[in-house]
C-alpha cells in the first residue's frame, strides 16, 4: 500500500507533502514545485515517484499558501525570498537523511523550482545526486555552470515563450566542455508549463516522454548508486 | 499611441511647465560578448545629468515603461530602460509568465552591470550620480543592482519588488533606498516590508518606504485593469520625484 503522509514538524520544519514507497529504500526525490506551488498535481508527483520506488517529498517554498490563479502565481513568485527556499530544500534533504536513513538524492523541478534547483547546487554544499530541471532559465557564466556537480537532464518545450533554443543548447555545449554529465531534450510541440495538466499549454504526449525519460534518468543515477 | 501615453502622464503630473523637453532613442551596448539594446531619454538641452537605470516588469521593455522613462527624462535625467528580455515583449499574462520564469538571472544581472558601464561612458551622464528603478519583477533587479553595484549606486527605487530582511544578504546595499509597497499584494506581506526596512536601517542606510493600504500589486501601472489605481500612481511617481531629486542631484 502506499503511504503518503504531510509532513508538520515542530522544529525546523521541512514543510511539504511526503510519499513512501512500498519497498525500503535508500534514495530519495525532491520536488520543487512551480509558481503554482504545492497543489494536487504535484502531491501526484510525488505519488508516481514513489510507485517507482523512491522516497518523495514536495518542499512547500510558498509556507502553505496556494495561489488562486496566474496573477496570485506571479505574485508569488516575484516575491519569493529565495534564500529561504533553499534554506528549505536543504531542510528536506537533510530531514530525509537523518530521519529516513536515506543517502541518495535526487531533484526534480519545474520552471521556478527547476531555477532553485540548479541554483541550491551552486550555492550549497548539500549533495545531491541526480538533477531534473524543467523548463527553467539555466546559468549562462562558465563560474556558475562549473559549480553542476551532479547529472543533469533539461527538458524544454520549443515553443516556449521565454527560453530559446539556442541558450539551452548553448548551456549544454558548456556542460559538454567542462566533462559534465548534461541530457538535453526539446519537446517540439510544447511550450512553457506543458508538464502541468491545468496549465493552458498542457501537452500530454510530450508530458508523458518526459516522465518516463526522468524516471529512467533518476533511477540510473539514485538507484544504481546505491546497489 | 506612445507619445499620446506620454503626454497623458505629463499632464496628470500637473508639473508640466518645469519639465524639460527630451530625446529618445533605442540604443545598444556590451554585455559580455552580447550586444544588448536599451531605450535611452534625456534632456534635449546638452548638459551634465544624473542617470537612473530602469527596470521593466514581467512584461518587458513595452510602451507604458518608456513612457516612464520619457517623464523622468523631463525631470532632468538620463534615462536607460534595459530590456532584459532581449527583445521580446509579452502581452498576455502567460507569455510573460515565461518569460519572466525563463529569465537567466546571471545574465540579468550582468546586462545591468553593463548598464552602468554604458551610462558611465556617456558624455550627458554625471557619473558620480547613477540611481535605479524598478517595478514588478524590475523591482526586484533594482535590488540586485544596488547590491551589485555597491557604493557605485547613489539611490534605488523598488516598486512591489521582492525584498529581503537578512541583514548578510543586505549589507552589500550602499545606496539611498525608495520602497514602494501595496498592502494587499499577495506575495509581499506587510511584514516582510518593514523586516526589510529595519534590517536597512539597523546596517545605517539611508531608506524610505511608502505602503499604500489600498493598493496591491502592480498598482502603477494604467494598464493593469485590476489593480491600477491613479491616485496611489500618482502619489508614488512624485515620492520617486522627491527622492531623485534629494539623492541625485543635491
Amino acid at each position: 500500500m502506499l503511504i503518503t503522509a504531510t509532513l508538520q514538524m515542530q522544529t525546523a520544519p521541512p514543510r511539504g507533502y511526503l510519499a513512501k514507497p512500498k519497498i525500503n529504500t535508500s534514495v530519495a526525490v525532491l520536488v520543487l514545485h512551480d509558481n503554482l506551488g504545492l497543489d494536487n498535481w504535484i502531491k501526484s508527483l510525488c505519488d508516481s515517484l514513489a510507485h517507482e520506488g523512491f522516497m518523495a517529498f514536495a518542499v512547500d517554498m510558498y509556507s502553505g499558501k496556494l495561489p488562486e490563479d496566474m496573477m496570485e502565481a506571479h505574485e508569488l513568485e516575484r516575491a519569493l525570498p529565495e534564500d529561504t527556499a533553499r534554506q528549505n530544500i536543504i531542510n528536506a534533504a537533510q530531514f530525509l537523511k537523518e530521519t529516513y536513513k536515506l543517502k541518495h538524492i535526487g531533484l526534480f523541478g519545474i520552471a521556478m523550482g527547476g531555477m532553485l534547483a540548479l541554483d541550491i547546487m551552486m550555492n550549497q554544499k548539500e549533495k545531491f545526486e541526480a538533477c531534473v530541471v524543467n523548463y527553467a532559465p539555466l546559468p549562462t557564466a562558465d563560474s556558475l555552470i562549473k559549480q553542476l556537480s551532479c547529472p543533469v537532464m533539461i527538458h524544454v518545450g520549443e515553443k516556449d515563450f521565454g527560453i530559446e533554443r539556442a541558450s539551452v543548447e548553448q548551456f549544454t555545449q558548456k556542460m559538454q566542455a567542462l566533462h559534465k554529465n548534461i541530457e538535453t531534450h526539446f519537446y517540439r510541440e510544447a511550450g512553457f508549463g506543458f508538464l502541468r495538466p491545468n496549465h493552458e499549454n498542457f501537452h500530454a504526449t510530450s508530458a508523458r516522454e518526459v516522465w518516463q525519460r526522468s524516471i529512467k534518468f533518476l533511477k540510473t543515477y539514485l538507484l544504481k548508486s546505491s546497489q | 499611441m506612445k507619445i499620446v501615453v506620454a503626454l497623458a502622464l505629463l499632464l496628470s503630473m500637473g508639473s508640466s511647465l518645469l519639465q524639460a523637453k527630451t530625446i529618445s532613442k533605442m540604443v545598444t551596448y556590451k554585455s559580455g560578448e552580447e550586444e544588448v539594446s536599451a531605450y535611452l531619454a534625456m534632456p534635449e538641452e546638452k548638459g551634465k545629468y544624473p542617470a537612473v537605470i530602469m527596470i521593466h516588469e514581467w512584461w518587458g521593455l513595452n510602451d507604458w515603461i518608456k513612457s516612464m522613462a520619457d517623464a523622468l527624462a523631463a525631470e532632468g535625467y538620463v534615462v536607460l530602460a534595459v530590456d532584459l528580455y532581449r527583445g521580446k515583449v509579452a502581452t498576455k499574462p502567460d507569455e510573460a509568465g515565461a518569460l519572466m520564469s525563463g529569465l537567466p538571472k546571471d545574465r540579468a544581472a550582468r546586462d545591468l552591470k553593463s548598464a552602468y558601464a554604458y551610462l558611465q561612458s556617456l558624455g550627458e551622464v554625471n557619473i558620480a550620480k547613477i540611481g535605479s528603478i524598478g517595478w514588478c519583477m524590475g523591482g526586484s533587479y533594482s535590488l540586485t543592482v544596488a547590491k551589485e553595484l555597491g557604493e557605485k549606486l547613489t539611490a534605488c527605487v523598488i516598486n512591489y519588488g521582492r525584498v529581503s530582511g537578512d541583514k548578510n544578504e543586505l549589507s552589500a546595499v550602499k545606496a539611498s533606498v525608495l520602497g514602494i509597497f501595496g498592502a494587499q499584494d499577495r506575495g509581499i506581506p506587510v511584514e516582510s516590508v518593514r523586516a526589510f526596512e529595519a534590517a536597512l536601517k539597523e546596517l545605517g542606510r539611508t531608506c524610505e518606504i511608502k505602503i499604500y493600504e489600498d493598493s496591491g500589486h502592480a498598482f502603477m501601472n494604467p494598464n493593469n485593469t485590476r489593480g491600477y489605481n491613479k491616485a496611489n500612481a500618482e502619489d508614488a511617481w512624485q515620492r520617486t520625484i522627491a527622492f531623485f531629486k534629494k539623492t541625485l542631484k543635491a
